[in-house]
Order: C-alpha cells, then structure tokens, then sequence
C-alpha cells in the first residue's frame, strides 16, 4: 500500500507551469528553424517528384497515417490550385501554427495541429528520417498533454485561457517523459557495450572516419587508439549511468551536464547539429528545474560564510559613514 | 465517480505507455507469437514514436553508402548529384542511404533507384539513359589504418534505366 501511495505521488506531482511554456517556445522555435533550414532543398526532399517520390512514400506507410500528399491532393481538389502551389500552402500553414504554438496562440489546437502536420512531413521525407524527427515527434506528442499555454502565451493575453501556476498534468506528462528518456538512454547504452565496436572504440573511430560525417581530419586517431577506447567507454557509461544519476540530486547535474557535452560533441564531430540541439533541449525541460534548484542549494551551503562577512563588511562600511557625517 | 474513473483511464494510460515503450526497447515484442499485439504497437510507433528501438549507432556504426548517378544525352554524359545545401541536407543524405542499404532489401533498393531516376528523367527530358551506382565505403580499422589501409570503394548497388 506504501508502495502504490508511492509511486502514485511519484508520478502526480504538479509542475509549474513556466517550465512547460518555456518547453512549448523552445519546441516551437526548433520546429520552425528545423523546417526552414531545408527549405532551399525543400521541393526536393519533400515534394512530389522529389528524391523519392510520393508514390513509393506513401505505399510505404499504413493507409491509416497522415502524408503530404493527401493534404495536397484535398487542397488541389477543393481550391483547384496547381501541385506547386498546394505544396507551398501547406508548408506556409505548417510555419503559422509552429508561429502559433510559439506565442501560445490557441496553443491545444495548434498543439495538435503541429503533431499531425510534423508527422505528415515525416512521413512524406519517411527516407531522409533520422534521429532529430523521431524525438521533435516525441516531443511534440508529450506537449499535446502539457497545458503549456497556461503561461507566457498570447491565450491569456488574449483571455483565450486562464493562467495557471501548476499543473497536475503538465507534472505527470513531464514524468513520463523523464523516465521514457532514461530508458531510452539506458537501452541505447546497452545495445552499445553489447558490441565489440563501442568495447574497443572502433565504434568512435568509425564515426569519425565516414566521410558522410567527417568534419575534421581525425586520422591520427589511430595513432592514440585509447582516446577512441576511453570516448567509447565514456559514452557507454554516461548513456546508461543517466537512468540513475538523473534521480540523485547529488549527481544530476554531473549528469544532465555530461550528456549536453556529449550531443555537443555529436554535433561538432558528425555535424548532426539539430539532433544534439533537440537532445539538450529535451534534457533540460526534465531535468533542467531540478538542476537548477540543486545549483541554487549548492551555491547557497557554499557560500553562506563568504556572503555573511561580505553583508557584515557592509554593514560596517554604512556604520562608518554614518559616524562620519 | 466520474473523476475516480478518470483517475484509474489515466493512470491505467500511462502503465500501457509505460509498458509499450518498455517491451519495444527491450526488444520483447518480437518474441510475442501474436498478429493483433505487432500491429498495435507498429501502429501506436507510427503515431508517437516513443515506442521505437533507441539504438543511436548501436550495435555497430556500418559502413556508409554513397551515390553516384551518370545521366547520359543523346551526345554528353553527366554526373547528376542530389540538391546537399548545408549541414542538415547531409545528415539527411545520409539517413536516405541507410534506408537504402536497410536489411540488404533489394526491392527497396530497386524502389528508390528508379526514384532517383526518374526525378533526372523529369528535370531533363533530353536524358536518355541513367546509370546508378551505389558504393560502400569501407573503413578500415585503427590498427589496419596504421599499416596503410584506406577508405575503400567496394560497388554495393548498381542498376542502369532508360528512358523508354
């Protein structure tokens, strides 16, 4: 009974709303910058007689899930308007409800909207899909149950909505979403030391050496092979150490800080700069609070002393010149 | 009663969610000899995401793929590269030739060449001919480097399409 009481308190602990709006402008701003740095390639990675064609995207989706090309085949049939122009539509209408969703604008159904719309693009570029879509989609799907417009959004300036403080089911979305990244994290350093690859570094060495990735010319590498084999071992542990350290509060800013350097590193050394962007953003709206109290409460124990002589020294100073005068 | 029973679908909600992602990473979800529970989870995948194997180059990182396309006139042949802007459109190139390669599925392969194909088919109807070559770059490893080993081209993928 102790257990259950437990754990139900574990999971419905409110949460204060900034952090959520904070998550909702973050996200937003992202999905806008993700979109519009393809937007010169645009026509080609996504349009209808792009690098891959629309056919062979939708045909490789269940008929049940949302694609570009139905949207633009409505659009073409109610409006009739060209495909070139349907397609632009959509994506103008895709940018006004991420701008929505950023300032907070009708922020549940845009919420929505932009889940629905983003998984429309994924599965329409379904072949140029890596890492940063599959975790911008996550992201997006926790934010449908986060009542993110409650703060900081033009709905309350707008008396659209009421502001709120906290939140029971921004603080229970917020949990889930921590522990689905600690087993994310934790599967994925599994998978790694379950390979010779990332046992002797080879794994980092590789990495480096494709020259799909290759930012810099890292061959001598090879030459100190226990750089590659500690950054192996380091990655291992920091990925499947996270699960655990994140709860410590002794640790979780060691943690939360090791695997911002580690997407950091990702983004230098392989240039997947908005995969490591959505990453840390992630990291930071769970555990990004709780860091920030544990730095606070740090700092305070540390410097009470020094702030006390510094305030008593003060005191003394203001005394003196008031003796003066 | 209303809000107790909104308790239990919530709670019960986010056990499902839970236990879903769960059994998807921990790859229990291929031992299940069922027909309704793979294409539950596939479909609550396709929607959330959050239900999918979290590798992040594990096992193993593979060998990267590269494409070369010749597109051939009536009098001069072309190389025809693939629109790479900035950093983004790389990455994205990238991941195009890992789902290429995915699983050595040849209809997949054949799918995507003739893609490409016609998409140089479109953009130039002088084009009579295309020739698509895929290579895998081979990386040696460190101490295989140290002897004077490079990156080697070896030909993984290689089909030719015309225009009639």
């Amino acid at each position: 009974m102790l257990l259950t009481s437990k754990i139900i308190s574990f999971f419905e602990t409110p949460v204060n709303t900034r952090q959520l709006a904070y998550f909702r402008i973050a996200l937003g701003a992202f999905c806008i910058l993700k979109i519009l740095i393809l937007f010169p390639a645009l026509n080609d990675y996504y349009g209808q007689y792009g690098i891959i064609q629309w056919a062979i995207s939708k045909a490789a989706i269940g008929p049940y899930l949302p694609h570009l090309g139905d949207l633009s085949n409505f659009l073409i049939e109610s409006f009739s308007i060209s495909a070139t122009t349907a397609f632009y539509t959509i994506f103008i209408s895709y940018i006004f409800c991420l701008l929505s969703l950023t300032f907070g604008f009708l922020t549940r159904i845009m919420a929505i909207i932009c889940w629905l719309f983003h998984l429309a693009w994924m599965n329409t570029g379904g072949a140029f899909v890596y890492g940063v879509d599959v975790f911008t989609q996550i992201s997006l799907f926790y934010l449908l149950f986060m009542p993110s417009g409650k703060y900081l959004s033009l709905d309350i300036l707008l008396k659209i909505s009421k502001p709120q403080k906290t939140s029971l089911a921004g603080g229970m979305t917020k949990r889930v979403f921590q522990l689905q990244m600690c087993i994310m994290y934790f599967s994925s350093g599994v998978e790694k030391v379950s390979s010779v690859q990332w046992r002797s570094g080879e794994a980092i060495w590789r990495a480096v050496m494709m020259p799909s990735f290759k930012q810099f010319d890292l061959t001598w590498l090879s030459n100190y092979t226990f750089i590659p084999f500690t950054l192996g071992w380091l990655t291992v542990l920091i990925e499947i150490s996270y699960c655990v350290l994140v709860w410590i509060p002794k640790f979780r800013v060691l943690a939360i800080f090791s695997v911002i350097m580690l997407h950091i590193s990702i983004g230098l050394f392989m240039g997947m700069w908005f995969f490591s962007v959505v990453m840390i953003l992630i990291s930071l709206f769970c555990y990004g609070e709780e860091c920030y109290e544990d730095i606070k409460k740090t700092l305070s124990k540390y410097n009470s002393p020094f702030l006390i002589k510094i305030k008593q020294i003060h005191k003394k100073r203001l005394l003196g010149k008031a003796l003066n005068s | 009663m209303i809000r107790y029973l909104r308790k239990v679908v919530i709670r019960s909600a986010i056990f499902l969610h839970l236990s879903i992602v769960i059994i998807t990473v921990s790859h229990l979800h291929e031992k299940v000899y069922s027909n309704i529970f793979p294409a539950l989870n596939n479909l609550y995948s396709a929607y959330t995401n959050t239900n999918r194997c979290f590798g992040f180059f594990a096992p193993e990182v593979y060998n990267d793929l590269s494409v070369n396309m010749t597109a051939h006139s009536d009098s001069t042949s072309k190389k025809y590269l693939f629109k790479n802007v900035n950093f983004e459109t790389r990455v994205r190139l990238y991941s195009l030739m890992g789902h290429f390669g995915e699983n050595y599925d040849t209809v997949q392969m054949s799918l995507f060449s003739r893609s490409w194909a016609l998409k140089i088919f479109t953009e130039d109807p002088k084009v009579k001919s295309v020739d698509v070559k895929v290579d895998w770059n081979v990386i040696p490893t460190m101490p295989q480097y140290l002897k004077g080993q490079r990156i080697q081209h070896s030909l993984f993928y290689s089909t030719h399409f015309d225009a009639n």
